[in-house]
């Protein structure tokens, strides 16, 4: 079974097109996703965040910070290339030399038929790495029962934790790498959402205004409507937004824990 | 609510710095012999535009975003703008032009870390956009009536940006008049988010203790601190929440304000009080 993906995003409000810092990937063939943010005070983080992005698709990592460190040198040789470092002028010059920061969460999706465990053949295990603060949710039809790596609205907007175009930096922040598995079943859907979206998603849970179900039943002019309405009101913090939304409508609900 | 509006390339910012360069400022400062208190005090604008061009620095095809225009008026022989080189003449300058036109790059080095516990000297670049001048008295008030000329069409085409800080760095006290009634003017320009910022920097003449982020002049020992003092604007919650998080104790009601501190200080109050809240 198939899960149907469908992907979202809309840069801050008052930037343009160009200037959205986020990334979002899915591959339809090995069902790996990932959603990264780069930060906005380093240089050319959308790069970096697509260097990620396209590189956990790709190829995700093994789940643990040695792998992780390894693997980095990819992304990290993608970003360094696209820079023309003869030619920069000596403010672009430092700044680069400080390098790119972002979030990343990827994603990696088991059709049970390659899980020796699931006696179900339509349902998927996940495998979810996440450095800093953009979140996976599992919904079960319109209800939440999974988030990660945040839990609570109040957790967002402290420094997230960032990986870098620096390994030294990285090797340090990557001791704050989190990890989950889970199962999905029958009318599951797994969101990846940077953190913007995470925070009003979040908050709007914990308030007893869920809005996962407006959340997944979006065209693209819907999403960018929902997300400005949010904005105005002041109930979305004004940042770049991404959704990478995941169905498995067909696969059976697996007991619940 | 004031203090508010976001930084933006639509609605920028602005900072001017009002720096005496009377003849004491040639002398060191008072706690540390050494280079003279023009010369530390250029320095830490320069380096202090080096970290703001940064900072604002985004990619390879767009460089620095103008998030600030930037201005800087020298007090002393004369009252006149201070940039030099290309920008000589000019006032009020877009952040990406002043870095575009610094008057030289110097090379300088500095130790970073090596990735295997220890360190390794690098260059780097660092330009100097301001010499230190010192010669001659302190003209103090009719800086801050060239600061108000400078500013008040500035805030009228600039209604919806976040009020100019404006910082005054001096070693004494204005030798042509009451600094009360000439800032005056200045102090009450104002954008809708709020009342233009002036912060006021003494420089330590003599050893003593240094005074930050006062709240009230009662603290004060002399009328030669509290003058600057009472001029001073009270910090936005922003810049409070910066001074709080650097460890100064700060209060609801405590003013842009530094009295008798040495190099190290200027640096870290104009780095908090050029801190910024987000930038779009």
């Amino acid at each position: 079974m198939q899960p149907v993906i469908q992907s979202f995003w809309l840069q801050k409000a008052g930037n343009s097109v160009k200037e959205y810092e986020d990334a979002s990937g899915y591959d339809d063939q090995t069902h790996v996703a990932a959603v990264a943010d780069g930060a906005s005070d380093s240089f050319e983080s959308r790069l970096w965040a697509s260097a990620l992005v396209r590189a956990f698709v790709r190829r995700p990592p093994l789940p643990d910070q040695y792998s992780i460190l390894e693997w980095l040198a990819n992304p990290i040789r993608t970003w360094k290339e696209a820079i023309h470092w003869d030619n920069l002028a000596w403010y672009a010059e430092e700044k680069a030399a400080r390098g790119a920061f972002s979030t990343l969460l990827g994603v990696s999706l088991i059709p049970s038929s390659n899980d020796p465990n699931n006696q179900d053949p339509a349902c998927y295990r996940w495998r979810a790495i996440a450095i800093g603060d953009a979140c996976l949710f599992q919904l079960r039809g319109d209800k939440l029962v999974m988030s990660f790596p945040v839990e609570n609205a109040a957790d967002f907007g402290t420094t997230p934790v960032l990986i870098s175009t620096q390994l030294q930096y990285s090797q340090r922040s990557l001791k704050g790498i989190r990890l989950r598995e889970g199962e999905c079943g029958r009318g599951d859907s797994l969101l990846l959402t940077t953190d913007a979206l995470a925070a009003w998603l979040l908050s709007k849970e914990e308030k007893g205004e869920p809005a996962w179900h407006r959340i997944r039943s979006l065209t693209r002019e819907g999403f960018a409507e929902v997300v400005s309405v949010a904005r105005e009101q002041g109930e979305m913090r004004n940042d770049d937004v991404t959704l990478l939304l995941l169905r498995h409508s067909d696969c059976l609900a697996p007991k619940l824990d | 609510m004031p203090y508010t509006a976001e930084i933006s390339r639509q609605n920028p910012g602005c900072f001017l710095f009002l720096i005496d360069q009377s003849g004491s400022m040639g002398d060191a400062f008072g706690g540390e012999p050494g280079r003279s208190k023009a010369e530390r005090l250029a320095d830490a604008i320069n380096r202090l535009l080096y970290e703001l061009t940064i900072r604002c620095t985004k990619d390879q095809s767009e460089g620095v975003r103008n998030y600030y225009e930037i201005g800087v008026i020298g007090y002393g022989g004369n009252v006149v703008p201070a940039w030099a080189g290309a920008l000589s003449g000019k006032v009020l300058i877009p952040l990406r032009e002043v870095a575009d036109k610094p008057g030289r790059l110097e090379e300088r080095r500095r130790k970073v870390e090596d990735g295997a516990g220890g360190h390794l000297e690098e260059a780097f670049k660092l330009p100097v956009w301001f010499e230190p001048v010192a010669n001659n008295g302190t003209p103090m008030c009719q800086a801050f009536r060239m600061a108000h000329s400078l500013l008040e069409p500035w805030i009228q085409a600039h209604q919806a940006s976040s009020p100019p800080i404006v910082i005054n760095i001096t070693d004494g006290e204005a030798t042509d008049g009451d600094v009360r009634g000439a800032s005056e003017p200045l102090r009450r320009l104002s954008t809708y988010d709020g009342e233009i910022l002036l912060f006021n920097i003494h420089l330590s003449s003599r050893p003593g203790a240094p005074i930050l982020y006062s709240d009230s002049d009662a603290v004060l020992p002399d009328e030669f601190s509290k003058l600057p003092f009472q001029v001073s604007s009270v910090l936005p919650p922003h810049i409070r929440e910066a001074a709080k998080s650097e460890g100064y104790a700060v209060g609801s009601e405590s003013r842009g304000f530094a009295f008798n501190v040495e190099i190290v200080e200027v640096i870290r109050f104009l780095d908090i009080g050029t801190r910024p809240k987000a930038l779009r």
